[in-house]
């Protein structure tokens, strides 16, 4: 009776150890799913939660992924830690197509970029020709703007935007605001501040009805403001574990013509938002 | 993205200082006045006080961040996304701790020193003199917790602060998006930089501890 007690704790304390060491063990085993990096867009969006389990149910292979800046998840790539990435920066992803870090390259798609904005208008975007103008009255006005400032291919696109209108960026005054977050963050923080930003049309759409004080501002149809969305299966050659062949099916499947019927008539909120423009390299 | 990590070293120090302070003001008294008198009806608030302690930082952040939003009770101070807003949220997280560990350290104190003192002839005021004097070294200690607590905080400053460049960018929150970014060397920068703060505070916290108990 005297050992009885400790005993029995430590023989509890060891089939939780087993227990738990199992379960780690488990979770360890070689996965079978494709892990898959990408941006934020394509999870806020919900497009994700659409085609995957189509692609599922085609091939019998289950992709998981990870929704991060463009810029971590070309990264996850380079290190190897997923199979394929989908991202939308075309210089980012030529960069990481000439370091050798991605077998080949399937264009799939694009969606449109959206100038957002208070809805007092204080720069007077309303009646701009074009996104350059646009940007150029708020400058001029020095109207308050959130910029992404995390590198992602949407931060990218607005600094090529600033370029061509002349613009150097890092002269900006107190009124150019960097989150430094995603698109989502970024738009409840010009939401709240009064500022205009630039958006996806696919986030803007989703999020528009709990954004009270943004309106849109600008969205013109000029080819400049095209967001472009690839994906690349990660090279296997620098890596080992990578599961290439889930991965190139995956890219060929969405340059395929149900991939794209379906991409084509994907709404949010009643917005049709992405226009198939498939090309396929893999 | 980067940004200048001394800019971004000194709004942390200036928040957490801030909110250190501001929440000494409240706790210390507060505290003492909890931990000097046994009273049963002071249960129930003891019982809050400790249930205040565990509150997560994310859910401090989400409270203050619903108050201070534009459609929110105190939107049209229009605190949200500044310093002062993060110093309020770092108040909530920060304050009740320095409110237990001071209620629990007077109280230990005056329950070790009353029979003495009173055997000793002392009145009620002498009595709560010499606990204070006794607890000023944990009183202390309290106060650097809640300062280490605050600066290395991340969770409501993230959702309070936004975290925008140059504004209320603080170090915390600079790793979370370093990372994102895969800018793992700035993020290392700016991690030593806080290890290096936490570590001073932490020093002076336990040479200040050395010398009151011998």
């Amino acid at each position: 009776m005297h050992f009885s007690l400790p005993r029995r704790w430590l023989a509890a304390l060891v089939a939780a150890v087993v227990v738990l060491l199992s379960v780690g063990a488990y979770l360890s085993l070689p996965r079978a799913y494709l892990l898959m990096a990408t941006t934020t867009s394509t999870q806020d969006t919900g497009l994700l939660s659409y085609l995957l389990p189509e692609f599922s149910r085609d091939s019998g292979v289950e992709v998981r992924y990870t929704a991060v800046g463009t810029g971590q998840a070309l990264d996850a790539g380079r290190r190897g830690d997923v199979d394929v990435v989908m991202v939308h920066s075309p210089p980012l992803e030529q960069a990481f197509m000439d370091s050798g870090k991605g077998l080949c390259r399937n264009q799939l798609m694009y969606n449109r970029f959206v100038l957002v904005g208070p809805r007092s208008d204080p720069a007077g975007v309303s009646g701009a020709t074009s996104i350059v103008d646009a940007l150029g009255q708020i400058w001029n006005a020095s109207a308050r703007f959130a910029s992404r400032a995390d590198n992602s291919g949407t931060h990218n696109k607005e600094l090529v935007l600033w370029a061509s209108a002349g613009l150097t960026v890092s002269t900006f005054g107190a009124w150019y605001e960097k989150t430094g977050q995603g698109m989502g963050e970024t738009l409840a923080i010009a939401n709240q501040r009064d500022a205009y930003t630039l958006s996806d049309d696919g986030t803007w759409y989703s999020l528009e009805a709990r954004l009270p004080f943004l309106v849109l501002a600008y969205g013109g149809d000029e080819p400049v403001l095209r967001n472009v969305y690839s994906v690349i299966p990660v090279n296997p050659a620098n890596h080992t574990g990578i599961l290439v062949d889930g991965a190139v099916a995956f890219a060929r499947w969405l340059v395929a013509p149900r991939a794209q019927a379906l991409i084509a008539a994907f709404s949010v909120n009643g917005r049709i938002i992405f226009t198939p423009d498939p090309i396929g390299a893999c | 993205m980067a940004g200048d990590p001394l800019a971004i070293a000194g709004l942390s120090l200036l928040v957490s200082a801030t909110s250190t302070l501001l929440s000494a003001c409240i706790a210390v008294p507060l505290g003492v006045a909890l931990g000097l008198r046994e009273v049963g009806s002071q249960r129930l608030l003891r019982n809050l006080v400790f249930t205040l302690y565990g509150l997560p930082p994310v859910l401090a952040g989400l409270l203050v961040f619903l108050l201070l939003s534009r459609d929110g009770p105190l939107g049209s101070l229009r605190l949200l996304y500044t310093p002062l807003g993060m110093v309020l949220a770092q108040v909530v997280v920060v304050a009740p701790i320095m409110l237990g560990i001071t209620m629990s350290v007077v109280a230990t104190v005056e329950r070790r020193v009353k029979e003495t003192a009173l055997v000793l002839g002392a009145d009620r005021r002498q009595l709560s003199m010499t606990v204070l004097r006794e607890a000023y070294a944990g009183i202390v200690t309290a106060v650097m917790v809640g300062f280490g607590r605050a600066i290395s905080e991340v969770g409501a400053v993230f959702i309070v602060g936004g975290h925008i460049e140059g504004n209320t960018q603080v170090l915390t929150t600079t790793i979370i998006t370093d990372i994102r970014q895969a800018e793992y060397a700035h993020a290392m920068l700016i991690g030593v930089i806080l290890l290096v703060i936490a570590a001073t505070v932490y020093s002076f916290l336990y040479r200040l501890q050395e010398r009151a108990m011998p």
